[in-house]
């Protein structure tokens, strides 16, 4: 699902073209502390120190010869391990043998004897043997996690731009980063570390689908805000504004809540519902911008949403039956005669149990797949224009196959904004709908 | 047509029956990715049918067409989320 070609792939910074927004950066405390860490040249200079501190701890030396080379090829080796430094690679692979060690033992170690001990015997790993036997020393330990509290502080980074082996560090390496990135608005963390330009190391990130989101609601608030002052003085609606913003909201009542929970329920969740169409309407049309990308194409901004459906949803049910009479609403009432009942209504039960909770899991997946489905669509077909070279074809035919792929990608865009609407109204509609069938007897 | 598509099915279903035994015995198991298509095949054929079965009934009596319409997209939206759940599970599963 995920590609940072496109806008799907949620980051901690927005991508425009690169005229647009130059890096100029001119001296090494200009870049965040995560974008040094991922440089190579870093993570080399660091893994020196640490290799340097684990000889000072008393590491073999045997140990350490192959270590850095080994590292680098299990950087190399697969994109989850990508930029991962050498302290977070000893950890990594230890928990990584132990667990094998756990594995394999339950398999072929019945009695309780030291499962490692029995796991390394039969398959040696030299490689990170040494480095188990230090984690399990306390003195050992402690100096190790010394040694990883220092090369993991700031002020070791800071020793990096004094220090650092190539002298090249200032006019050369500076202009590169910058060029990496150009085009990149990194947006600014005060509450949180990121590991990279993707994932978090500690605390909260923003990443640029939040910003989105928060851009969204408070669109959405000034815009009814304004509108709810304008109804409460009681006059007729004049104007375009008023007149639109007027007929969508009381579109939302008559052609999504009253059919999909009555009149009576509509009236107590118009709040909730009017909120859920307008802030899906709005994260789904962020995704027409150029360079923004919708929000809803994020798992977790979906799951959210679900679970906000299923919390009201569950909290109303059993604040309307209590929590037993809840329970035994899920299964509805088949008026069978005893006797099958017995055995089919606890049948239902489950079957109905699992598909209340699915029924929430696929609200939010639907959502999803349509955004991100429809973004991927777009690409594959924007592809064919862009991926084959000019080269492969003479120039009428690849300008014929790029016009016909723009004009597709228009296309296909203008059904992307129906499926923005069209997401947007059956979210709702499903809210209310499962939100009134858990108030009233099946 | 209808036949025809129906015994390409049966023949899909039957090779990947076929095929599930051996993949399972070779380290390497079907990919997940034929199971979400194989998934999608049948909601294809089920919203055909759902948008077949509307247009017929807005041609018999167009006005009911809104009611129509309103039941038809939500029908084919549980359909729709069906296909997309089998098609994220399986876009998960391929690989090893």
């Amino acid at each position: 699902m995920a590609s940072d070609i496109l806008h799907i792939k949620d980051g901690y910074f927005f991508e425009i073209p690169r005229v647009l927004w130059k890096s100029h950066r001119v001296e090494a405390k200009g870049f965040p502390s995560w974008f040094v860490r991922l440089d190579s040249d870093y993570q080399s200079w660091e893994a020196d120190t640490i290799v340097a501190g684990l000889t000072d701890i008393g590491v073999n030396s045997v140990n350490l010869l192959g270590l850095k080379k080994t590292w680098e090829d299990w950087q190399h080796h697969s994109p989850k391990s990508a930029g991962w430094p050498l302290d977070a690679y000893l950890e990594k692979e230890a928990a990584t043998a132990l667990s094998r060690a756990d594995a394999w033992s339950t398999k072929n170690v019945s009695k309780a004897t030291d499962k490692y001990q029995a796991y390394i015997a039969t398959n040696p790993r030299p490689e990170i043997d040494w480095f188990i036997q230090l984690q399990k020393s306390p003195e050992k330990l402690a100096k190790w996690n010394e040694l990883k509290a220092k090369v993991n502080s700031d002020s070791f980074l800071q020793s990096y731009y004094s220090e650092a082996p190539n002298s090249n560090w200032a006019q050369e390496k500076i202009a590169q980063y910058n060029k990496t990135l150009d085009g990149k608005i990194l947006i600014p963390q005060p509450f949180g570390t990121p590991r990279n330009a993707f994932e978090p190391e500690s605390g909260f990130c923003l990443s640029r689908y939040m910003i989105i989101e928060l851009v969204v609601a408070v669109l959405a608030l000034t815009l009814f805000g304004w509108l709810a002052k304008r109804v409460a003085t009681g006059q007729a609606p004049t104007g375009k504004r008023w007149n639109a913003l007027e007929s969508m909201v009381k579109w939302v009542r008559s052609d999504i809540a009253v059919p999909a929970m009555g009149e009576h329920d509509a009236d107590n969740f118009m709040p909730l519902l009017w909120s859920f169409f307008f802030f899906i309407l709005g994260c789904n049309m962020m995704g027409m911008l150029p360079w923004v990308g919708s929000p809803t194409a994020a798992f977790g901004t979906t799951l959210a949403l679900a679970g906000i459906v299923f919390v009201i949803g569950v909290t109303l049910g059993i604040k309307t039956f209590g929590p037993l009479g809840f329970l035994k609403n899920i299964c509805p009432q088949l008026g069978l005669p005893w006797y099958l009942a017995f055995w089919i209504v606890p049948l239902m039960w489950v079957i109905e149990f699992a598909s209340l909770l699915i029924k929430h899991m696929v609200l939010a997946v639907r959502l999803l797949m349509n955004m991100g489905a429809g973004h991927l669509v777009l690409l594959g077909i924007l592809g064919i224009g862009i991926s084959v070279p000019s080269a492969m074809m003479s120039t009428p035919a690849w300008g014929a196959v790029a016009a016909i792929s723009v004009l597709g990608t228009t296309m296909l865009s203008l059904l992307e904004l129906l499926v923005a609407f069209l997401q947007a109204y059956l979210f709702t509609f499903l809210a209310a709908m499962f939100i009134g069938s858990s108030m009233h007897h099946h | 047509m209808i036949n025809s598509v129906r015994i390409g099915l049966y023949a899909l279903g039957a090779v990947a029956l076929m095929a599930m035994p051996v993949s399972a015995q070779g380290g390497s198991s079907m990919p997940g990715a034929i199971g979400g298509g194989l998934a999608v095949i049948g909601a294809g054929i089920g919203i055909g049918l759902l948008g077949k079965g509307a247009v017929e009934a807005i041609a018999r009596q167009p006005e009911q067409a809104g009611t129509i319409r309103i039941t038809m997209i939500i029908a084919a939206a549980l359909i729709e989320g069906v296909a997309f759940y089998a098609v994220l599970v399986g876009s998960q599963q391929s690989g090893n």
